[in-house]
């Protein structure tokens, strides 16, 4: 009923237009040409039989850390709301955890939810199985905390080899 | 002066370098200063000059700055720095063409300098003049042959010529730069593993591209242990595998592919292409179909899976799938079933088949609760979502009120859900009636005042009726908090969907200069979005993603393709046609004064003289003081309102040419421009994408008028065009005639009626009026469409058709659409 694959340049304005139907947090068309010029095989979409973009994950390594290796980062995931019961936000998370975990050797995953969005946290802790790691004060522009959540990716995947006899 | 800048006095050399350091960490004012200094004392110094107008340009002076650098110029003619300000200028004004020659000057006083010939590669690469960056290139290359940038740049670049080979031969000359782990390469980077995986990708790509697949398969196995992009290598074997026909290897490529992601179209058509059969032939579809099912029991989650059979059965295969796919869904409570299922119903029998279907569960579930095969009751729900199937099948053929009916069932059942109410919203707008559709929308907002889809959605309703006041209040109530101002933050995140909303609802009031004011928004947005590009030139090269970063560069190619760019452009177009048609008929168009805040507003939103009010945003006590033209006079009052609707037109030629409507739109700036042989060009490329186009007749009809018409044009020119229609369309097309040869179509007849319009008269004119009249008689079947409909009414009413006459217009388009509100 849908297909899932990774994000490609033509996607961009799909995905924008998606996250500016679904949430408040918005980005400028550079941002999402920044996460797909250098984090290519982290973003994946999800599209219905007519070819629209009903569901995307933008997603990113979080450069703000110090130490390596670094942490697999959600920037954004939304799913339009007429596409509900289809498990889609679990089928991206699940491509864009391991591309992660393969491609840039994160141990974990991380992304930040307000503290009063009660819809989007619980879809966090009880579908994608995420945990609070501790609240960031004032992370929004407007003042509100922020739960900073995670998930180990460690336990998810194993390292695949290829065999080379072909 | 003419003085170099080591010819300069000691000082004010030094204050030189100091005015290029402040340039880079952007402190222009400082910079200023400090060029005035050197002035001081240095009077005219054609390079300060310069120097000191690229402060200026980057502190909104752009006047006194290219006076400035200009001056500079004149003075030090052959100085590089000079011509590279010059250049850098141009660039910052997305004046990329100006900005590559000056570059090209300033290399002329200094051909090695890497920092020009590096800003040259990237101008040369936006305007998509490869080759010139090849050259470029080349030239660093030969400078600095070790920088992986300056390699890899070179090699992507002639790729973009399409010279792979070239390609291939410089990555490989130079990779062992990257990929010898002693070099220094690798000591100093913290993302190396991921950069040589990236490098030999895209290296592996390339090969590929030069066609020599064993070649790219042997290379694929060789990299496999430093690469890091799995999934991209998997897919690179499956791929080479298929083109090189091994079959079964393929096969068994795409088969580990799909148990990483079982949701990917592209991995299940790759698997199945692998075993020599094809979908669409009748014969193997037994085949498919039990391969098929052998998947969905290896991966039974596979939403993509579930749905396929569906596309290439018929007959009882078909009726197996569906059933179980739709008992799945409707146990599931899946909102989008009758989306998904839509797309079957191209096929009549299909769509009848799922409907029957449907119905059927709907009996069984009535008189037992449970399906045929249930092995116990089935909740409640699961009626509703049968329900809600058959009430978006009945809409889907037309039958509004069964489809209200059945929404309203469903609604009874369950009233709490969202879903329910979008889609008898959706009911209604199909209907005609853009009031209820609304009203519906609202309430089911008002379910959920937390979710920002269904408040989208609302808002664009509201706009649909008109209601930008309304829409307006609504919109911001999800624009961030701490956004210094509402609106124009709206414009910020370049909502252009809003914006473009808003534009037709503008229209539709006859506020032309608001209109292409929200129309103009989406166009700069687009704009925006194609300049984008322009740092990743510099960056992906950087980062190694060379296979993003070519993807980037081919959508920024089509990026003027997309259906909200052309919408606005086309509107913006029609909007300019019409200022330019009022003032030559003498009425010209005023653009509508901003509102007292006072003034009470109607319910939806509007004063009733079309004047509206833009609120800073619900909360702000700052007035809307940002926004410097707020009724978008400035487009009202443009010099020329066909030149600026022929830059559009030439954006839409070369990006859409082949789409019908870019030539309808295009006909009606060139005729206007008495570009007569433009004009042709547009009636014979329409002919070319659909010989019997509804507008093509009253075209050839016009132009020809429009040359009879006019004394100044060469006699020879007209005959020569003259004789050129009459080839392709025989000596006297008549409108009237080719209406009537489509007496059963009504886009011909709206055509017609427009084209007799645009010719004139009374004759003609009571003439269009008699065709629009009948848009809603019997013999026009189907193509009473609720769009051609209200393009009647608005004929109707463009044509001055009396009170009396647009009332029985209404009546008989409301014995089409029942429950309309809009005739």
């Amino acid at each position: 009923m849908i297909t899932i694959r990774q994000a490609k340049a033509g996607d961009e304005i799909a995905m924008q237009n998606c996250n500016l139907t679904n949430l408040p947090e918005n980005y400028h068309m550079k941002y999402y040409l920044y996460h797909l010029a250098t984090w290519p095989e982290l973003s994946f979409v999800a599209e219905n039989e007519q070819g629209r973009l009903v569901g995307y994950v933008l997603a990113k390594m979080n450069e703000d850390m110090t130490t390596t290796p670094l942490d697999g980062h959600v920037t954004s995931l939304s799913v339009m709301r007429s596409y509900r019961r289809l498990g889609i936000a679990e089928r991206l998370m699940n491509q864009a955890q391991r591309a992660m975990f393969e491609v840039f050797d994160a141990k974990c995953v991380s992304l930040h939810v307000r503290i009063s969005n009660i819809a989007a946290f619980a879809l966090y802790k009880k579908t994608l199985g995420f945990d609070i790691d501790h609240t960031e004060a004032k992370y929004y522009a407007d003042g509100e905390d922020a739960y900073s959540m995670k998930k180990d990716l460690t336990s998810l995947y194993k390292l695949e080899m290829d065999s080379l006899d072909f | 002066m003419s003085l170099t800048i080591t010819e300069l006095p000691h000082k004010e050399q030094a204050l030189f370098r100091t005015a290029l350091k402040l340039y880079e960490v952007k402190q222009f004012k400082k910079g200023l200063k400090t060029c005035d200094q050197i002035l001081k004392k240095v009077a005219n110094h054609g390079e300060t000059l310069a120097v000191k107008g690229m402060f200026l340009a980057h502190l909104d002076r752009k006047k006194e700055a290219y006076e400035m650098i200009k001056r500079g110029i004149d003075i030090s003619p052959a100085s590089s720095i000079s011509w590279h300000v010059y250049g850098i200028v141009c660039r910052f004004d997305e004046n990329y063409a100006e900005a590559a020659k000056c570059y090209e000057e300033a290399l002329k006083a200094d051909s090695e300098n890497a920092t020009i010939l590096r800003e040259l590669a990237q101008l040369y690469t936006q305007l998509r003049q490869y080759q010139k960056a090849v050259e470029i290139r080349t030239r660093i290359l030969k400078i600095n042959p070790d920088t992986p940038q300056y390699w890899l740049g070179l090699a992507v670049a002639h790729q973009l010529t399409g010279r792979n080979d070239l390609a291939l031969k410089v990555i490989s000359t130079h990779e062992h730069i990257v990929l010898d782990e002693s070099s220094p390469f690798k000591a100093n980077n913290s993302n190396y593993r991921c950069d040589v995986s990236e490098l030999l990708m895209y290296k592996n790509w390339v090969m590929e591209l030069t066609g020599d697949y064993q070649m790219a398969l042997d290379n694929l196995k060789e990299i496999r242990p430093r690469i890091t992009d799995i999934t991209a290598w998997k897919e690179q074997k499956a791929k080479l595998l298929l083109k090189l026909d091994r079959k079964e290897a393929a096969a068994s490529a795409y088969q580990e592919l799909i148990e990483r992601n079982p949701d990917s179209n592209t991995y299940i058509c790759g698997y199945l292409s692998c075993n020599g059969l094809d979908i669409g032939r009748a014969e193997d579809r037994d085949a498919v179909l039990e391969i098929v099912r052998g998947l969905q029991q290896q991966f039974p989650t596979s939403s993509a899976l579930k749905f396929l059979p569906l596309t290439f059965c018929d007959g009882d295969d078909f009726v197996k799938e569906a059933d179980k796919l739709a008992k799945y869904a409707l146990r599931k409570g899946i909102p989008s079933l009758f989306t998904s299922m839509k797309t079957l119903y191209e096929d009549k029998t299909k769509g009848e088949t799922l409907g029957r279907l449907v119905e059927g569960y709907a009996s069984q579930l009535r008189d037992t609760k449970r399906f045929d095969d249930s092995s116990e009751d089935e909740p409640s729900s699961v009626s509703t979502w049968c329900t809600f199937y058959l009430a978006q099948h009945a809409d889907y053929y037309g039958n509004h009120e069964r489809a209200l009916q059945l929404m309203e069932t469903a609604i009874g059942a369950s009233p709490d859900t969202v879903d329910l109410y979008m889609v008898k919203a959706r009911i209604l707008k199909h209907a005609g009636d853009v009031c209820g559709a609304r009203d519906v929308m609202d309430f089911g907002r008002q379910k959920d005042l937390n979710d920002r889809f269904i408040n989208t959605k609302t808002v664009k309703y509201m706009l649909h009726n008109n209601e930008v006041d309304e829409a307006e209040k609504n919109m911001v109530l999800f624009v961030r908090d701490d956004a210094s101002h509402k609106i124009q933050e709206i414009v910020e995140t370049q909502t252009i969907w809003y914006m473009r909303e808003r534009g037709h609802a503008f229209r539709r009031l006859g506020d032309i200069g608001r209109a292409l004011k929200h129309f103009h928004q989406v166009l700069d947005s687009f704009r925006t979005f194609h300049n984008d590009q322009y740092d990743f030139h510099t960056y992906s090269i950087r980062k190694f993603t060379a296979r993003a970063y070519v993807d980037i560069l081919e959508w920024e190619d089509r990026v003027f393709e997309h259906p909200m760019y052309v919408d606005s452009a086309v509107s913006a177009i029609e909007c300019y046609v019409e200022l330019y048609d009022r003032k030559a008929a003498g009425a010209p168009f005023e653009p509508i004064a901003v509102d007292e805040p006072k003034k009470p507003l109607t319910r939806n939103g509007t004063s009733k003289s079309g004047q509206h009010n833009l609120s800073a945003g619900v909360g702000e006590t700052k007035p809307a003081a940002v926004d410097a033209d707020p009724n978008g006079a400035a487009f009202v009052n443009a010099p020329s309102h066909l030149e600026s609707a022929l830059a559009f037109v030439e954006v839409l030629e070369k990006s859409v040419g082949l789409q019908a409507g870019t030539h309808v739109t295009a006909f009606e700036v060139h005729l206007r421009m008495k570009k007569y042989f433009l004009a042709l060009k547009s009636i014979n490329q329409l002919r070319a994408i659909e010989a019997d186009h509804p507008a093509l007749v009253p075209m050839v009809v016009r132009i020809s008028a429009a040359l009879d018409a006019d004394a100044s044009f060469a006699a020879p020119m007209k005959a020569a065009l003259k004789a050129q229609l009459v080839k392709a369309f025989g000596e006297v097309p008549s409108i009237a005639a080719t209406v009537a040869d489509h007496d059963t179509l009504l886009p011909f007849a709206l055509a017609g009626a427009r084209g007799l319009v645009s010719l004139g008269g009374k004759e003609r004119v009571a003439q269009a009026k008699q065709m629009a009249m009948q848009a809603a008689a019997e013999r026009f079947g189907d193509s009473r469409t609720l769009e051609n409909l209200v393009a009647a009414r608005d004929l109707l009413a463009r044509i001055g058709a009396s009170e009396s006459e647009r009332l029985a217009f209404a009546a008989e388009a409301r014995k089409v659409f029942p429950l309309a509100t809009c005739f």
